[in-house]
């Protein structure tokens, strides 16, 4: 980030762009004529390499490189430095408030006579030489302080940094800012935590799998505000880690409102950055997946698999489970605080795709929210084993197994196929082809009185008839049968 | 009965849960699905409620508890008994309007002392943070928080400047309920306002010596503070509680060798002012260059031949010169050195060995050069813009002016700073202009602000 007089734009119409600082020969000249000028400073004074940096900024300039574009690389430059009082016989401020305090008695330096004597004055009050006394009052002045490092950049590096701070310091006028994206769960996750963070706002759309995300502040729904742009600038570098993205800000510069687009192909004028990493947000959520993975059910787990709509705001469930083409969203809720139960449930119950929900016993959370929960639930104690779910994904087993699928029946846990049984299937499928919507207990005894003993034979025929059971919470007397296709 | 509705403080702003209609100040907001207001439309809003008989579950407040002590409050003038009534008569909001130097301090601390409610105080500079910190803990017998300067701590009378409680709002905004705004003529920009519109706070003081901003945006301020409740102007308390001061103009000529210099870097940027049309009347035109300086290589030579014109009159050496003789005529007075730039400033600390401030001086080095100012161990103080507001420096009785800005205001205030009453004493103001040089109008503009005019 520059300070905003550095900022240079590029205009047109109603829109606005940072100027760019290409990565061509001509920049990397001028970037590498600074970097040089500081690494010949180092172990010399601020006041050297200051006075060294205006005859370079004299001479970039006259080669016809903007001023603006000069002084932000130098702005960058400095805060590569470290810089250090110089060593002196007695303390720079204690040489400084007698030289100043001896001066004011004698009425000041007036004449170069007087001069030289607040300072054989002040230097026989320190008990110290006249030189070591100059010396050490120069140097409280903050110019004499001595460069003791300088973590020197490439030109290229500097020339990249320039151009992500010149954006930043424009999305510091920013009043709202798009971000158009393809994400991951865990980018989503990265980003809209930071969102949260930063004390920031924001609205979510979903189309074709492409995710926007309007962000803003509480304050912007009230008052066209600047305020949040600094914050705002701090998500650009998370951004910049994205595949594809675009970015789209309303910024408020010169008193006028334009647009700031920018997209992925900028990604090159700026830093290279490894994309987010995806870190675990809790030890039960790595364990499991590890033990899932381990029970070899055939289900394929996949981590915060993506976004989903949870009405404006996003969702990301912890795994997708897939098996055929059934896709089902598993999300663990642990032991926390009510209150963030009762958000996490509002969420949840906001969300139309097919989920599993698993749920510590002793979670802190009302009776009525879980029942009203839309998926399976699945309550455990202390910590959820992947064999929890076995029930439940069994009911959501596709309609046909495939048949080369080996079986392991070494595995206690390892879903048997059930063999069919001799029933009546024109009646069973009549039966089913009349259902809209049933009770669950309903079907399954009318299914039985045509023969179908086996529960898991019977869920396979619902779902075979387009059929779908839908459970509300763990009691099967709450479930219903749906028909989902004609 | 309707089931009661739910106010909670979020950010800087008020949400209302349980509610959806016609209130004052909200918006309904969809990211969250409730209405929302600026938190300064806390009261209305919850009057309306109730009004209209909801029950309302008021979570919004969260006001930092506390009390002062046993107050030790200088009884007050007859003026500042006046202004603090008309404030608290106007439902405790509104604008104190009286010169710099008339103890508008003393009438916050009062008011402050009357309400004894968490209260945020608003000052411009860290100078004069510092000030306000030791004359509140003084005065109201508390430990005072302090924002701004690297400092955080929030306490039950807590002293802020603009910045700080800017960056801060949000945090702020439902802690106090009294805000005091010194030199309120800076609220009204765009950032500064949002102190004001994020907090909740229903009462408000705002203080000033000059209520007129040159955009015009001072009447934003009605709704921000408050209107202005009292207001007495300068000619009316010059005789009473200013100290006289003598306005002295020393005149300087410039050497042959600089005359030359600067006739030749002043006709380069005045060429380029006449070839662009532009007149140099206002500080509107000198912006305009300043911008135009960022496009084109011809406006930044022109910028730049108008600073080294600057800096060789400014660093003239019959300037110094006078400096010098005026320095000796009063040996034994208390010395503000004004100058505007920077090296300027450095050049005459290193050149006469007096402590300067500037920008770049840390608030510790800063106290330390102002504590031994006060105590008469440094008699002079050489300065660039920083010490542009209320800055607190008692004896001070000569001020020595090397350039200006040529603003009304700045100068106003200047002055002020060196005309705090001491029985005895007349404070002298210097001005010291070059002859035949730009400056020469400067001043004349300035002058006009103290008159009035």
């Amino acid at each position: 980030m520059l300070p905003s007089n550095l900022l240079r734009v590029k205009r047109r119409g109603f829109k606005v762009l940072p100027r760019f600082a290409e990565l061509n020969y001509e920049n990397e000249y001028a970037a590498s004529l600074l970097i040089d000028t500081y690494q010949e400073h180092v172990g010399k004074t601020i006041g050297e390499l200051e006075d060294a940096i205006d005859d370079v900024e004299d001479e970039l300039e006259d080669l016809g490189y903007h001023p603006k574009f000069v002084r932000g690389l130098i702005e960058l430059l400095d805060r590569l430095i470290e810089a250090q009082k110089p060593e002196t016989k007695v303390p720079p401020d204690l040489a400084r408030r007698t030289v100043f305090a001896v001066s004011s008695q004698m009425g000041f330096a007036t004449t170069p006579e007087v001069k030289v004597k607040v300072f054989e004055e002040a230097a026989k009050r320190l008990n110290v030489s006249v030189h070591d006394l100059i010396k050490a009052f120069e140097a409280s002045y903050e110019d004499s302080e001595i460069i003791i490092s300088f973590n020197a950049p490439t030109p290229v590096d500097l020339l990249r940094q320039y151009n992500l701070s010149l954006t930043q310091t424009l999305t510091f006028k920013a009043m709202s800012m798009d971000l158009v994206a393809n994400m991951t769960g865990g980018e989503a996750k990265s980003i809209l935590r930071t969102v949260k963070m930063l004390g920031l706002m924001y609205m979510a759309e979903k189309s074709d799998g492409v995710l926007r995300l309007h962000i803003d502040g509480p304050a912007s729904l009230l008052v066209s505000t600047r305020r949040y742009g600094t914050r705002m600038a701090r998500l650009i570098p998370l951004v910049l880690r994205l595949r594809s993205w675009r970015i789209r800000a309303e910024v408020l510069y010169m008193k006028r409102r334009f647009l700031m687009e920018l997209d992925e192909r900028f990604s090159k004028l700026m830093p290279s950055k490894p994309p987010i990493e995806e870190t675990f947000d809790s030890m039960v959520e790595e364990d499991f997946m590890l033990r899932f993975q381990a029970l070899g059910l055939g289900w394929r787990i996949v981590r915060e698999p993506e976004p989903l709509m949870a009405r404006g705001s996003i969702f990301i469930p912890d795994f997708a489970l897939y098996k055929g083409d059934v896709k089902v969203y598993l999300e663990i809720v642990g032991f926390w605080t009510p209150e963030y139960i009762e958000r996490k449930m509002q969420k949840l119950l906001q969300v139309k795709e097919p989920m599993i929900i698993a749920v510590n016993k002793h979670m802190a959370c009302s009776k009525e929210s879980l029942e009203r929960l839309r998926g399976a639930v699945v309550v455990f104690d202390g910590k959820l084993r992947a064999s929890d779910l076995v029930p439940v994904l069994r009911r959501l087993e596709p309609v046909r197994v495939e048949a080369k699928q080996p079986t392991t029946p070494s595995s206690p846990e390892r879903l048997v196929e059930t063999p069919l049984v001799e029933v009546s299937l024109d009646e069973v499928s009549s039966y089913l082809s009349s259902i809209g919507e049933e009770p669950l207990e309903k079907v399954l005894s009318e299914l039985r009185a045509r023969g179908v003993s086996n529960e898991q034979e019977a869920y396979r025929l619902i779902r075979s008839h387009g059929l779908m059971v839908l459970w509300r919470g763990l009691d099967p007397s709450k479930a219903v049968v749906k028909r989902v296709k004609p | 009965m309707p089931p009661p509705v739910v106010l909670e403080y979020e950010r800087g702003t008020v949400v209302v849960k349980g509610f959806r209609g016609e209130l004052p100040g909200c918006k309904w907001d969809v990211r969250s699905g409730c209405l929302r207001a600026l938190a300064y439309k806390y009261f209305e809003v919850k009057r309306a409620l109730e009004e209209m008989g909801f029950e309302v579950i008021d979570k919004v407040l969260s006001p930092i508890g506390g009390s002062i002590g046993t107050p030790h409050i200088k009884p007050l003038r007859s003026y500042q008994e006046e202004a603090l009534e008309e404030w608290l008569k106007a439902g405790m909001r509104g604008i104190v309007v009286l010169p710099t130097g008339t103890g508008k301090t003393l009438i916050a601390i009062k008011a402050i002392a009357t309400l004894n409610e968490p209260t945020l105080v608003v000052v411009p500079t860290i100078e004069l943070l510092e000030q306000w910190r030791s004359q509140l803990a003084k005065s109201l017998n508390v430990d005072v928080g302090v924002l701004g300067g690297g400092e955080k701590k929030i306490s039950f009378i807590t002293v802020s400047t603009y910045s700080s409680a800017y960056m801060h709002a949000e945090e702020l905004g439902n802690k106090f309920k009294l805000l005091v705004f010194d030199e309120v003529h800076h609220l009204p920009s765009e950032s500064f306002r949002q102190i004001a519109l994020l907090s909740t706070a229903p009462h408000r003081l705002g203080l000033t010596a000059t209520f007129e901003r040159e955009d015009g945006r001072h009447v934003d301020l009605l709704d921000l503070v408050g209107e202005v409740v009292y207001r007495k102007a300068v000619y009316e308390m010059k005789s009473k509680h200013l100290a006289d001061f003598d306005l002295v103009r020393v005149y300087v000529e410039l050497t042959d060798e600089e005359k030359l210099k600067f006739s030749k870097l002043f006709s380069m940027y005045k060429d380029f002012l006449e070839k662009k049309g532009w007149k140099l009347k206002s500080l509107q035109d000198f912006r305009r260059l300043i911008m135009a300086s960022g496009l084109s290589k011809e406006a930044r030579r022109a910028l730049l031949a108008w600073r080294d014109a600057r800096l060789l009159v400014l660093n003239s050496v019959s300037k110094l010169d006078v400096l010098k003789d005026l320095l000796r005529r009063h040996k034994g007075d208390r010395i503000i050195i004004f100058t505007e730039l920077n090296k300027a400033v450095r050049r005459i600390s290193k050149e006469l060995l007096i402590p300067e401030i500037t920008y770049k001086t840390g608030s510790k080095e800063r106290a330390e050069v102002m504590e031994l100012f006060r105590s008469g161990v440094y008699r002079a103080v050489v300065t660039s813009k920083v010490l542009e507001e209320g800055i607190d420096v008692p004896d001070a009785n000569v001020a020595i002016v090397l350039s200006g800005t040529g603003s009304r205001r700045a100068f106003i205030q200047r002055l002020g700073r060196i005309l705090r009453p001491a029985p005895g004493k007349r404070a002298v103001l210097y001005e010291v202009v070059a002859k035949g040089t730009p400056e020469v109008m400067i001043s004349r503009r300035r002058r006009r602000g103290l008159t009035g005019g």
